[in-house]
């Protein structure tokens, strides 16, 4: 990519959306009018990053994050963590989600707040992290959004305390984490989407692609994984929360995976995961750079056919249209 | 589900059923069993009413064993005697009259269920949910959803009531590991209904969790009655376990029905499983609110209220002037219903129920006791008012005295059977009464002796029925009636001497009044025709003399020292008189809380004896067992004795004899690596190779830094060669240009040529001159960038053959940070030479396009010179070809 700062620095999101530029947070110079145009979400290392910054060749894009828009949401986030009170942690929880719906309504990237939450919440250990970027950097970051997604849901649905919080944003991000422990595979990655698409669809997927045995067990034994892999790192504040990372696939009539649950049997908090993680698909593109809230509130899964997983979306939604017209009449 | 598919049997030891029931129970093919059912026969589950014991219940069907389940169709007293004998469901007739009754026993017997209130109980309509992370932060969400019952109109006090200490039990079950958090609450409403529901998720839940908290008294212990209390504020309580998720659902139902509010309320504890039920119950509107709401919480205050209750009596007779006049009106009251108070009322009835109504008497000594029995609730007051045995309508309807047992004739056989008046229900006439009428006396006319008799002669004929439970429970009833006997005496000392401090308080009364009395006699005495006569005489004294002499004085002084002296005795005795009223008080009110002692102490006797009767049982059992087991033991031990070692014993002996042998050769191995292992460890050995070792790598590192100075040297060389290279390329640029300025002046003569044709040739030598150099410079540039190619290439070969020697060498302890340094200077080196490649792969660029523009210039060079052959060939006056004749 051949373009200087000051122009990039003008480029709007929707440009990204357009494919005008590749879609970035970081470029590095090196010489003369060269950039490398890193991906939101790509994990660099540190001491490349300090390297380069030293010798003023790194530089933050900020079309695509908002340093000020993640350190307001990381200050909430903070101000939350000392809150005591039931009313003080609510009316904290109602201030993030207005100020999510006021910064992310317009042309603003989503993924200050996802960086912020990340900051903020993520106890993942990095190596479990690189191992999952390793393994397929779209399968990281669509953790590092659906696990933002998951906070303002909890938040719109009654979740106010912030180790619960947290615990809920290292489930979400750990969904998938199961993957990355076996034999991975972009096949496998597509059943999953499929299977986030519509309940069952993912097994139709494999049946109708013809999958390997090893491929089928990737992707009916990935909550399995994920759980025994959450239930070793010891990361969370309740850890029987741990159990919700088994629901991700599971379906009312029973032909889930890995249980096979019948209907009636899933919490709001084990449907606040469902719901986050049916809103990211693990693709190399995706359509939520801009206007978030839109997308949310205009957001439609077969998984909203499962009744906790509708009344959490609902009440997000609520919360989001009090909030705006909150906003709208300035009361 | 799969429960419901099959047909369910249910044994009947409830007498006759309700006919709700019964319809709901042939509608779903329920098999109903009756109590004298073949004990081959299987069922699942046990009707009973009016039972409270439930352990022999247990004992004798095996409920527990054998996974059956117990449903009273009364109130039971003791749940935690219910519910640790598999006792699983409460309904009261009341509670199947309403629409939630067949739900209730579709969801008790399909088991099925959810998490959500839609799901749970599909016909409410939620109002409100929230989610508890901390369950001493709840504060709003809870003001919240009481206001919300009040609005409902539901109990919202047992609303509130409930749910402190069901979250208190749940929290205390989370500090055992035994649940998780959060807990979700939802609540709704379906009619007069009000629900309450609380999930979370519960991994190691045991009966013995719920059983535990269920304890009946109140104590200073509240983990022991937590659950106890939340099942007595709601008017139906439901806990449900899912296995299949590991989550447990607690829903609570208040109802606005008057008669369940105050005598009945329903529990049910059961497995469930998830999926639709069998009987569908569609609600679209469930679930339909969410609000986020800031409105104010409305103020409630004025709706509660504490009922009037018997401790409001009791304490009004500690105030003074209304206490006699009260205790005058309670005897004339129930005197009045009662003219025939000095003979004693005994009444017929099962021996527990004898004991709570042998106490109702007329006698004005025991007034104590009637008023405690009839200042209960309003079923209290019901059960004594029907114990009255001189009512007007009693009279006209010929029931000198009704029974218990004929009370409750309508509810059950057994009941019935086992009070022994089933066989004449339709005459309305007692055994009492058929014993008096063939002694030909009036049923009140009895005397004590021949009611003893009569009661004798009853229990025998209780014993003729033949039922095995009831026998057992009679036998129950025995013992624990022994115990109430004593307990019965203490509250007998009790009362005496609780009659004698009232006694003692009266006469402190009488004292008073006396003294009272005596005192205004004595100033009377006193004051009498004494003081008159020395009044009238002094008052004469006055008029006369009108001063008083000191005889007077005298004898007014020894009159007022009387006075005071009458005075301060009179003030001595009331003091007294206080005392002993206080003392009296203080005593009546010891005595008072002894009593209520005792019956706490009786209550608490009775579960701990039934508990140490069943764990005593247990023992009997598991000791039985054990001795069986230890005999079966001896008895195949002393069998194998008698028939010798069989082949499987011999093979045992083999397979151990050969992993003795494995082991001892195991053995020898790990001694031989001791042995070598520690002659290694010799110390002038060790050392010598120590250093030997040291030596080597020290001379390995010298070789690798040889060989890195050597690299450093050839760097620095081919840097030298570089710089040159430079300058020659400089020089070839020089020379470029000179070319090309040549090159411009070529051309210039070339057009000047045009004229002046002889200086062309000179020109033209002079670029084939230029063009020869050019080319010689070029070939030089090309062989010296070949050389040093080689050089690079070679110089790279070394690098590579070095960092496979370091890397050949390892890492060994002694020399690490050098290799490692060195790896660090290899790596520089390396770096070094890449941008030296680099560089030169930018000088051969360069010189790429000197050889390009070369060729470029090579070729405008043979245009030109094409350009001036041609032109030579064209001149007119060109010069001939050497040979050539002149004209």
């Amino acid at each position: 990519m051949n373009h200087e700062k000051k122009i990039l620095a003008k480029l709007l999101v929707k440009d990204l959306a357009k494919k005008v530029i590749c879609d970035g947070h970081l470029y590095l110079s090196s010489g003369e009018r060269r950039f490398y145009v890193m991906k939101p979400g790509v994990l660099v290392d540190p001491g490349f990053i300090k390297k380069h910054a030293a010798t003023n060749q790194a530089f933050d894009f900020d079309c695509s994050t908002s340093p000020a828009h993640r350190e307001q949401f990381r200050r909430h986030f903070r101000e939350l963590r000392y809150l005591q009170f039931e009313k003080d942690l609510r009316e904290k929880c109602v201030l993030i989600v207005r100020d999510f719906h006021r910064t992310f309504s317009s042309d603003n990237h989503f993924l200050s707040f996802a960086l912020a939450c990340h900051d903020e919440f993520c106890l993942l250990p990095i190596e479990q992290q690189i191992r999952m970027h390793e393994t397929d950097m779209h399968l990281y970051r669509k953790a590092l959004y659906a696990a933002a997604f998951s906070v303002v849901t909890a938040m719109a649905n009654d979740f106010f305390h912030y180790m619960m919080v947290k615990d809920l944003y290292n489930i979400t991000f750990s969904l998938d984490a199961g993957l990355s422990e076996a034999n991975y595979s972009y096949f496998v990655a597509e059943a999953c989407n499929a299977e986030n698409k519509g309940p069952g669809e993912g097994r139709h997927y494999l049946e109708t692609e013809r999958a390997s045995e090893l491929e089928k067990d990737v992707f009916f034994g990935h909550p399995a994984r994920s759980y025994e892999l959450l239930k070793t790192l010891k990361i969370l504040s309740y850890p029987e929360l741990a159990e919700a990372v088994l629901y991700q696939h599971e379906l009312s009539d029973g032909s889930g995976f890995p249980r096979g649950i019948r209907k009636g049997q899933v919490s709001s908090w084990e449907a606040v995961i469902i719901f986050a993680d049916s809103l990211v698909e693990i693709l190399p593109e995706y359509d939520f750079e801009t206007q978030v809230v839109e997308y949310l509130l205009n957001f439609k899964n077969q998984k909203q056919n499962e009744l906790p997983v509708n009344r959490v979306f609902r009440k997000l939604c609520l919360t989001l249209e009090y909030v705006k017209s909150f906003k709208e009449t300035g009361s | 589900m799969e429960a419901a598919k099959k047909q369910l049997a249910i044994l009947n030891l409830a007498g006759e059923l309700d006919p709700e029931l019964l319809r709901y129970l042939t509608a779903r093919n329920v098999k109903i069993l009756p109590s004298d059912a073949d004990k081959t026969t299987s069922w699942t589950h046990v009707l009973t009413r009016e039972l409270q014991d439930f352990s022999a219940l247990n004992k004798t069907h095996g409920l527990v064993a054998k996974g059956r389940h117990a449903i009273s169709l009364t109130r039971v007293e003791n749940l935690q005697n219910f519910t640790a004998n598999n006792g699983n469901l409460i309904i009261d007739s009341l509670w199947l009259g309403t629409p939630m009754g067949p739900f209730v026993l579709d969801k008790y017997f399909q088991s099925f269920g959810g998490i959500t209130l839609g799901d749970n109980y599909p016909a409410f309509t939620e109002v409100g949910s929230f989610n508890v992370a901390n369950p001493f932060n709840t504060g709003e969400y809870v003001d919240r959803m009481v206001s919300r019952a009040f609005e409902q109109g539901a109990e919202a006090l047992a609303v509130k009531s409930y749910f402190d200490h069901l979250i208190m039990y749940v929290a205390g079950l989370k500090n055992r590991g035994k649940v998780g958090l959060p807990f979700e609450v939802t609540y709704g409403t379906f009619q007069d209904i009000f629900a309450l529901q609380v999930h979370f998720f519960a991994n190691s839940l045991a009966i013995a969790d719920l059983t535990a908290a269920l304890g009946p008294g109140l104590s200073k212990r509240p983990e022991e009655y937590y659950l106890n209390l939340a099942v007595q504020s709601a008017d139906f309580f439901d806990f449900s376990f899912i296995p299949e998720v590991s989550k447990v659902v607690v829903t609570g139902l208040w109802t606005k029905d008057e008669r369940i509010r105050f005598e009945n309320r329903g529990l049910m504890i059961t497995a469930l499983e998830g999926g639709e039920p069998l009987a569908p119950y569609k609600n679209d509107t469930a679930t339909a609110s969410i609000v986020i709401a800031a409105t104010p919480i409305e103020d409630f205050t004025e709706k509660l209220t504490i009922p009037a209750g018997p401790m409001e009596t009791e304490e009004s007779r500690l105030v003074k002037g209304m206490l006699e006049e009260e205790e005058d009106s309670s005897e004339q009251r129930f005197s009045s219903e009662t003219p025939e108070a000095e003979t004693l009322t005994r009444l017929s009835g099962t021996p527990d129920e004898r004991e709570a109504v042998s106490r109702v008497s007329g006698m004005p000594a025991e007034k104590e006791l009637v008023t405690k029995v009839s200042g209960g609730s309003a079923e209290e007051t019901n059960h004594v008012t029907r114990i009255a045995a001189d009512r007007p309508e009693a009279r006209q309807e010929g029931l000198r005295v009704q029974s218990l047992g004929e009370q409750k004739s309508d509810r059950g056989a057994l009941t019935v059977k086992s009070l022994g008046v089933g066989a004449q229900p339709a005459t309305g006439k007692t055994g009492l009464y058929n014993f008096a009428q063939t002694l030909g006396k009036a049923p009140e006319e009895l005397t004590e002796s021949e009611v003893k008799s009569f009661l004798d002669h009853d229990e025998t004929r209780g014993a003729e029925f033949d039922n095995p439970v009831v026998k057992q429970l009679e036998q129950q009833l025995v013992s624990t009636r022994s115990e109430n006997e004593n307990l019965k005496r203490q509250l007998v000392t009790l009362s005496t001497e609780l009659r004698v401090v009232k006694e003692g308080r009266e006469r402190a009364v009488k004292l008073q009044a006396m003294a009272a009395a005596a005192a205004d006699e004595k100033l009377a005495g006193a004051k009498g025709p004494e003081e008159d006569l020395v009044r009238r005489q002094l008052e004469k004294k006055l008029q006369e003399q009108k001063t008083l002499n000191e005889e007077d004085l005298k004898r007014i002084t020894a009159y007022f020292e009387k006075e005071s002296k009458l005075v301060d005795a009179q003030r001595e005795l009331e003091l007294k008189v206080r005392k002993l009223e206080l003392e009296a008080g203080q005593k009546e009110t010891f005595y008072s809380k002894e009593l209520e002692k005792v019956d706490r102490l009786a209550k608490g006797k009775e579960i701990v004896l039934a508990k140490t009767k069943e764990n005593l049982t247990k023992l009997l059992e598991r000791k039985e067992q054990d001795i069986a087991a230890l005999r079966y033991k001896s008895d195949e031990l002393a069998k194998a004795l008698a028939s010798g070692p069989a082949a499987s014993q011999a093979q045992m002996i083999r397979e151990l004899e050969k992993q003795n042998q494995t082991f001892q050769k195991q053995l020898e191995v790990y001694k031989k690596q001791f042995a070598t292992m520690s002659s290694n460890l010799q110390p002038g050995k060790g050392e010598e190779e120590f250093k030997e070792e040291v030596r080597k790598l020290q001379m390995i590192n010298q070789q690798l830094k040889n060989q890195v100075d050597a690299g450093r040297r050839e760097a620095e060389k081919l840097q030298a060669k570089i710089g040159l290279d430079n300058t020659q390329m400089m020089q070839l640029r020089t020379e470029k240009s000179k070319v090309e300025q040549e090159l411009k002046k070529a051309i210039q003569d070339a057009k000047a040529a045009l004229t002046m044709t002889p200086a062309a040739g000179a020109l033209e030598q002079e670029l084939k001159k230029s063009l020869t150099k050019a080319q010689t410079q070029a070939q030089m540039m090309e062989g010296q960038l070949k050389e040093t190619q080689t050089k690079i290439v070679a110089l790279e070969a070394k690098v590579v053959e070095l960092s496979k020697t370091q890397k050949s060498t390892g890492p060994e302890e002694g020399a690490k940070g050098k290799t490692g340094h060195l790896e660090t200077q290899v790596k520089k080196l390396t770096q070094e030479l890449n941008a030296r490649d680099a560089l030169l792969s930018e000088v051969k660029k360069e010189t790429n396009k000197l050889r390009a523009e070369k060729t470029a210039l090579q070729n405008q060079v043979d245009k030109y010179k094409k350009e001036a052959d041609k032109i030579e060939k064209s001149k007119p006056g060109a010069p001939k070809k050497p040979g050539g004749k002149a004209a």
